[in-house]
């Protein structure tokens, strides 16, 4: 992966939320993800296969995506399968878009969304995965790219 | 329809035998041949007889009739749509010899792209046209076009090319760690470990800052400091590769409002120096039962540090114009306790260096000054007290240092400290300020700044002290002083 | 009292399919079903036979693109909106091609999809 790889979902990121909600995320400096696992309540997988192969996924806490939820259904009681289907959506939006930078041969699967922090999210070894911090009003989350 | 041109003559019907027996030959060529072959109008259609291979290759069936550029859209770029349909014209022009125009073939081994039901991208095959002319009493008729799937040659050459240059690569880099020592080399990988992940931490952590600045100032520290010891060890490729980020680094001191956004080079830069570091602690781990098995002894390690400060004296002075003498009679390397060994090795070649970069005249400038053109460089050891002592003397140019001082004052005024009153302390504490500055001009002294700060960490490690003294004799001295643990 | 047109809501996001029939609701509309997947989409369509449908692209089971292929086949004058997270132009220009009225790409806001909406239906 290089710098314009990054930038590409940066900006996928940043323009989901403005987008959706009209208020900006601020994605935070970026980092090698390490041993330590990177997974908070809930979290959306993307497969990525075609030329370029590899896995996106976004975690996030329930908390924002009850918030989430609030503004794209103004429904103050989201239920937990809302919650769940939302961090799917989001990390299929966001991989989604980044096609229009990559082509029709950045092929996405269906999300996979994955409740709990107990294990993290297993990730080809030999490719590098970057993790970038996202704020969004008061909430935090992480979209962690391996892409080869 | 212009096979028809081909057929007996009706008339004769004598031929007619022999025609039917052709035509069953052509049959079961195009039935069986792996080839893609087919006959092109000067209107570019296909026409009635074509391989059953060229239907896989294109992936396309009922061809007769269709137009080929059209086949062709959406497939390869469209340049060369359009050289493709430029040359297919000249290809009809009987004024024109084959052979020249054949040359022009745009599509010899070029990537074709292909759908699925959906429109959208499936794979990708590299083919190769072939373009040849079926003339009739001196009348191009049409095109006998050859398609081969040359797809697994390609990738192959290219993946033949990848590996190629990665060897070249990781030959140059075994070349480049043959002559350091194992040991030296297996401290320095632990270094490099060391500081990226201390830049891992930085940027992992990088959200509780509130002063970006800082984190960029940290980074650039341990950038040096890995810079420094590939130097050492005159590692060059981790030295540029080192260089290269270190420049990312410094792009970033000049914007005003730093974001997340603005650290993507960092942490790519970042994922490359950890990529190469672990390729070639593999080259080095293949080849360090070499090593293991030509081990050094003890006494020759002590040489060897000798040995690696006058190669680095006698090279870095060549390359700068100076003439350095080195005395070491006064040193004992061998009366160092081993596990000070490095540390003491570290401690020389910064003094040693910096001291031929920064201190030490060249070769002119010395003879104009009335002195020996050949400049000194003396160092000495002793063991006393429970201190270990370490002395670096040299008579290279004071006044270069009180100016480079006055530089550093001008960049970090201080209104309580007058210029007349610059010793002693006061240099010490200004010379082991770092100082990241931009410039080329004033980049001298952030190195060196930079390297006095790295001195002073090390010291720090062991509880040492260092003395910098402008004697009377034109020298300046640098004395280090550490403490020796009881056994 | 205007006729209501009957619309199928397809996406794989329950989310998606809320915000859907949330935002249309001021539309002379009525919900004649939903599906999560492509096969329960066919399925769906073939017994209610909406005049208007909005469908998504990536699903499990039946790709969107299929599945417009077969609308088209069965019902030839349906409205499709296409609404989908990929951002690709060819994506784009081959669901038109198939018979798609409309293409929407996610995120979109409330306005953006009474916007598309509108124009599809020729209703202000």
């Amino acid at each position: 992966m290089n710098e314009t790889d990054l930038h590409f979902f940066i900006d996928s990121t940043v323009n989901y939320f403005e987008e959706v909600t009209g208020e900006q995320a601020i994605t935070g400096i970026p980092y090698l993800k390490g041993k330590e696992p990177v997974v908070l309540d809930y979290s959306g997988i993307i497969g990525i296969s075609g030329k370029r192969k590899g896995c996106v996924y976004i975690t996030t806490t329930s908390e924002m995506l009850k918030s989430l939820a609030n503004i794209i259904l103004n429904d103050h009681q989201a239920t937990i399968e809302t919650v769940k289907d939302l961090t799917g959506e989001i990390a299929n939006t966001i991989s989604g878009n980044v096609r229009e930078a990559y082509g029709s041969s950045f092929m996405i699967s269906v999300p996979v969304v994955v409740e709990g922090r107990a294990k993290d999210i297993r990730l080809p070894e030999h490719v590098q995965t970057f993790v970038i911090p996202i704020t969004w009003k008061e909430y935090k989350s992480f979209l962690v790219v391996c892409l080869e | 329809m212009p096979f028809s041109a081909l057929e007996p003559n009706a008339e004769t019907g004598k031929w007619e035998s022999q025609w039917r027996d052709l035509e069953r030959v052509m049959h079961y060529l195009l039935q069986h041949t792996g080839e893609g072959i087919f006959f092109l109008t000067q209107d570019l259609v296909i026409q009635e007889y074509y391989s059953k291979a060229l239907q896989e290759i294109l992936g396309i069936s009922n061809l007769r009739g269709r137009n080929l550029i059209n086949l062709l859209e959406n497939r390869i770029p469209s340049q060369i749509i359009e050289n493709t349909k430029e040359y297919l014209q000249l290809m009809f022009r009987p004024d024109l010899d084959e052979e020249v125009i054949n040359e022009l073939n745009p599509l010899v081994e070029t990537e074709f792209f292909y759908e699925d039901e959906w429109g959208i991208w499936t794979s990708s095959k590299y083919l190769s046209f072939t373009f040849r002319r079926v003339t009739q009493e001196k009348n191009i008729i049409l095109l006998l076009i050859t398609i081969k799937d040359v797809t697994e040659k390609i990738l192959l050459s290219k993946k033949i090319q990848q590996t190629e240059e990665h060897t070249q690569k990781q030959m140059e880099w075994l070349v480049n760690i043959l002559h350091v020592e194992p040991e030296m080399l297996k401290e320095f990988f632990i270094g490099v470990e060391q500081e990226l992940a201390n830049i891992e931490e930085i940027l992992k952590n990088a959200k509780d800052t509130k002063n970006p600045r800082e984190l960029i100032e940290n980074i650039y520290r341990s950038l040096f400091i890995i810079k420094g010891n590939a130097s050492m060890l005159d590692l060059r490729f981790f030295t540029d590769k080192t260089n290269q980020f270190i420049n990312k680094v410094f792009k970033l001191r000049n914007k005003s409002d730093l974001n997340g956004n603005d650290f993507v080079p960092i942490v790519v830069s970042l994922g490359d120096m950890r990529e190469i570091l672990k390729e070639v602690q593999t080259i080095f781990k293949r080849i360090s039962h070499f090593h293991n098995h030509f081990r050094i002894k003890r006494a020759y390690e002590s040489e060897l540090l000798v040995h690696s400060l006058k190669t680095l004296i006698i090279s870095l002075s060549k390359q700068l114009g100076k003439a350095v003498k080195f005395d070491y009679k006064d040193f004992d390397a061998l009366s160092i306790p081993y596990s000070y060994r490095n540390m003491v090795r570290d401690i020389l070649f910064l003094l040693v260096r910096n001291t031929i970069l920064y201190g030490i005249e060249d070769f002119d400038q010395r003879k104009s000054s009335n002195k020996d053109p050949n400049a000194i460089i003396k160092i000495s050891s002793m063991i006393n007290d429970g201190f270990l002592g370490l002395v670096m003397k040299h008579d290279g140019r004071i006044d270069r240092i009180e100016r480079m001082i006055q530089r550093l004052v001008t960049y970090e005024p201080d209104e309580n400290l007058p210029e007349s009153s610059l010793e002693g302390i006061q240099v010490t504490q200004l010379l082991f300020t770092p100082n990241l500055q931009m410039d080329n001009e004033r980049e001298l002294e952030a190195s060196y700044s930079m390297d006095m700060e790295l001195l002073k960490r090390k010291l720090k490690e062991k509880g040492g002290r260092l003395k910098i003294t402008f004697t009377s004799e034109d020298c300046c001295e640098f004395k280090i002083l550490l403490p020796l643990r009881r056994v | 009292m205007q006729e209501k047109f009957k619309i199928l809501i397809i996406d794989d996001s329950v989310t998606i399919r809320q915000a859907i029939e949330k935002n249309l609701s001021n539309f002379p509309l009525e919900v004649v079903g939903m599906a999560g997947d492509g096969k329960t989409a066919l399925e769906l369509f073939r017994n209610t036979q909406p005049d208007v449908v909005t469908l998504d692209i990536t699903m499990p089971e039946l790709d969107g693109i299929t599945v417009l292929e077969e609308m088209m086949k069965i019902k030839k004058d349906v409205k499709v909106m296409v609404i989908t997270a990929l951002k690709d132009k060819a994506t784009g220009l081959r669901a038109i091609q198939i018979g798609a009225k409309s293409y929407l790409v996610k995120p979109f806001t409330s306005e953006k999809l009474k916007a598309a909406f509108s124009r599809m239906m020729g209703i202000n």
